[in-house]
């Protein structure tokens, strides 16, 4: 064990750590919306959109994502030429948030249906419009419902940012193989690695905690 | 059909149809639910929908705000009118702002406080700025005696205090009519009778209504008109007293007959217990006890006791239990001349004994002017020297009950 490795390992780790969480906010910002939209057009039955949407659902919960980043960002670019240029970053993003928006869709459908039949009649019968009632009504009921399981797919997403080296993007865990393979210190960069990516979780777990309490308020008596 | 309002504004608009349904039919599949249904109602004017379940009392009302999308006829709603199969999404919009619905489960919005939930119609559907939303729902709230739990949220509430804010709620719009699904259905019976005063207030305020009910004392008493409804259609309508005493149809009669059997007994009260002895006044005074409306609460009152039947929720009868001069004082018990004969009293006396012996009370005072029903209970005469010099009556300072009853005493 070499501990002079191992807090080198975690220094360079520290500085492209930016590159994960930047990797994570985006992706999971982008999912939400996409997830919400995909929701939303399912509750209000929107023709067409609805079956492009549930194909695209399936697709992407039916397969794996390192071949679905690859796609993306080897395979795409073949047909269009415009697309080559486009970072290895961004790419990642953009399938992250492809992959966790097909489960997350899921969690916010069922936080929509969660929300009482009774309670959006109320809305209707007192003059709201469709619109309003899901807005002010129901949204904000689902998001408390929605809150646990949308932070197992930000955990989910954490981690599925340790794809990102399969295209080149030197995030935190590039860097920890990179370095093992020059130094051979295999075990120290990875349980180094294992560590860093525990603690931003076990700081997700704790927010997690401080938000769904926040949200409780006026839900218990 | 009554014509008595306190503002001659209201009386002037009095009269002037304000809603108009024509040949309304509705299926679910292939079941018919509503067979044309044609109604007229006045503005003003409080109708009560009475009928068997599954009827199409409440998809008659839902029908009125498109909740349910009728098959054919016509609905209007104050000016607007909509036709079943052409009604675009405004039109539908647009009806449903001229009524606002009473559910059977409140339906408050559980992210919302109390005013927040009053609030919020009129912010979103009528576009008012914030403080005036407030004012105006804090006046409604007030109505229905609920300005006190504004930051309140539903769960922490009873199911009559939801009622009541969805009340408010509902009022606070200024709807052309409020649409009642049976609003105490499903009510525990000690919270029914809260939310039946606050409808009550609003009849004799000529708020236009339909109230669909099962509470046919309830309908009698508010209601102007009573629609009986069966298979979809409607069988009977007329004044309320007439159809629900002298009912035409045969149909109404039997549905009456089986509403009407299931009347009080021990089984069919509760007894609740409450501080409420102003509310009772005017039981106690109606059952002939002397008291004035205005009269202050008995001195030392511990706790009342207020009888309901379960059914209707209705208070049938109460008294109270009060503790003066070292003495434990049972004062004013009454129970309603309809319900009498059914051993309701010696029901609630004997809760009161139960009572008085948890506040570790050695011996238990009243006074009486038929002491054989108190006797049998054992309870007995004492000299009215012997009793503690408190007054039920003006007149005299005596414990006492009118001068010409017993004082009576029970060693527990
Ligand atoms: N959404 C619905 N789908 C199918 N059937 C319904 C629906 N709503 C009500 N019904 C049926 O319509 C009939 C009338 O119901 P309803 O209007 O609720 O009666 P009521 O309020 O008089 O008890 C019942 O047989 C009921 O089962
Ligand atoms: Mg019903």
């Amino acid at each position: 064990m070499s501990l002079e490795f191992s807090l080198n390992t975690l220094g360079a780790m520290l500085k492209v750590l930016p590159v994960t969480l930047s990797l994570t906010a985006l992706s999971f910002a982008a999912s939400l919306v996409l997830a919400i939209a995909i929701a939303v057009i399912d509750y209000f039955r929107v023709p067409v959109l609805r079956q492009v949407c549930a194909v695209y659902v399936s697709f992407f919960r039916g397969t794996p994502l390192i071949p679905q980043l690859f796609l993306l960002y080897f395979g795409i670019p073949t047909f269009i030429a415009s697309l080559r240029d486009i970072p290895a970053f961004t790419v990642c993003v953009a399938g992250l948030t492809l992959n966790s928006a097909a489960y997350m869709k899921e969690v916010v459908r069922g936080s929509l249906l969660s929300v009482s039949e009774g309670q959006k009649e109320a809305a209707l019968a007192h003059g709201m419009t469709p619109v309003q009632t899901m807005f002010r009504i129901v949204l904000p009921q689902a998001t408390r419902v929605a809150v646990p399981s949308l932070f197992n797919n930000l955990v989910d997403i954490v981690k599925g940012t340790s794809m990102a080296f399969t295209i080149g993007v030197i995030e935190i865990t590039a860097t920890a193989s990179l370095r093992a393979s020059v130094t051979f210190n295999y075990f120290e960069a990875y349980m180094v690695l294992m560590l860093l990516y525990w603690v931003i979780i076990l700081i997700l777990e704790r927010l997690e905690a401080v938000v769904e309490k926040r949200l409780a308020v006026g839900y218990n008596r | 059909m009554k014509n008595v309002s306190q503002s001659g504004i209201i009386d002037r608009q009095r009269g002037r149809q304000m809603i108009k349904i024509q040949n309304l039919h509705k299926h679910f599949g292939s079941l018919e639910v509503l067979k044309g249904i044609d109604l007229e109602i006045e503005k003003g004017e409080v109708v009560a929908v009475i009928g068997s379940s599954g009827t199409g009392k409440s998809t008659l009302l839902r029908c009125m705000n498109y909740l349910e999308t009728p098959d054919e006829g016509r609905i209007t709603i104050g000016e607007i009118t909509v036709t079943a199969g052409k009604a675009s999404k405004k039109e539908i919009h647009e009806l449903r702002k001229h009524s606002a619905m009473i559910f059977q489960n409140f339906n408050l919005f559980s992210n919302k406080d109390v005013l927040h939930n009053v609030m919020e119609p009129l912010i979103s559907a009528k576009k008012m700025k914030k403080d005036e939303a407030e004012r105006i729902a804090v006046q409604y709230l007030e109505k229905v005696g609920m300005a006190k739990k504004l930051t309140q949220y539903p769960v922490t509430l009873s199911g009559g205090q939801q009622q009541r804010v969805a009340i408010a709620r509902s009022m606070a719009t200024e709807p052309n009519v409020l649409l009642f699904d049976e609003p105490t259905s499903a009510l525990d019976p000690e919270w029914v009778q809260e939310v039946l005063e606050v409808i009550r207030k609003l009849a004799r305020a000529h708020f236009t209504m339909i109230i669909v009910t099962h509470e046919m004392q309830f309908a009698k008493e508010v209601a102007d008109r009573v629609i009986f409804m069966d298979g979809g259609r409607i069988v009977e309508e007329g004044p309320a007293k007439e159809v629900l005493e002298n009912p035409k149809e045969e149909r109404t009669r039997e549905f009456l007959k089986i509403s009407g059997r299931k009347s009080a007994d021990g089984e069919s009260v509760v007894i609740k217990k409450s501080r409420n002895f102003k509310d009772m006044l005017p039981m106690f005074i109606e059952a002939g006890l002397e008291f004035k409306p205005d009269d202050p609460d008995p001195e030392g009152l511990l706790v009342c006791f207020e009888m309901l039947d379960k059914e209707s929720g209705r208070r049938i009868g109460g008294g109270s239990l009060a503790k003066a001069y070292g003495e434990f004082l049972i004062r004013s018990v009454a129970v309603e001349e309809a319900y009498q004969g059914k051993g309701l009293g010696k029901k609630l006396l004997e809760y009161m004994i139960g009572e008085a012996k948890e506040w570790d009370a050695k011996r238990l005072l009243l006074t009486a002017k038929v002491p054989g029903f108190y006797k049998k209970l054992g309870f007995e005469v004492i000299p009215r020297e012997d009793a503690p010099p408190i007054s039920d009556c003006t007149s005299c300072p005596r414990f006492h009950n009118g001068c010409d009853s017993e004082i009576m005493r029970l060693e527990l």
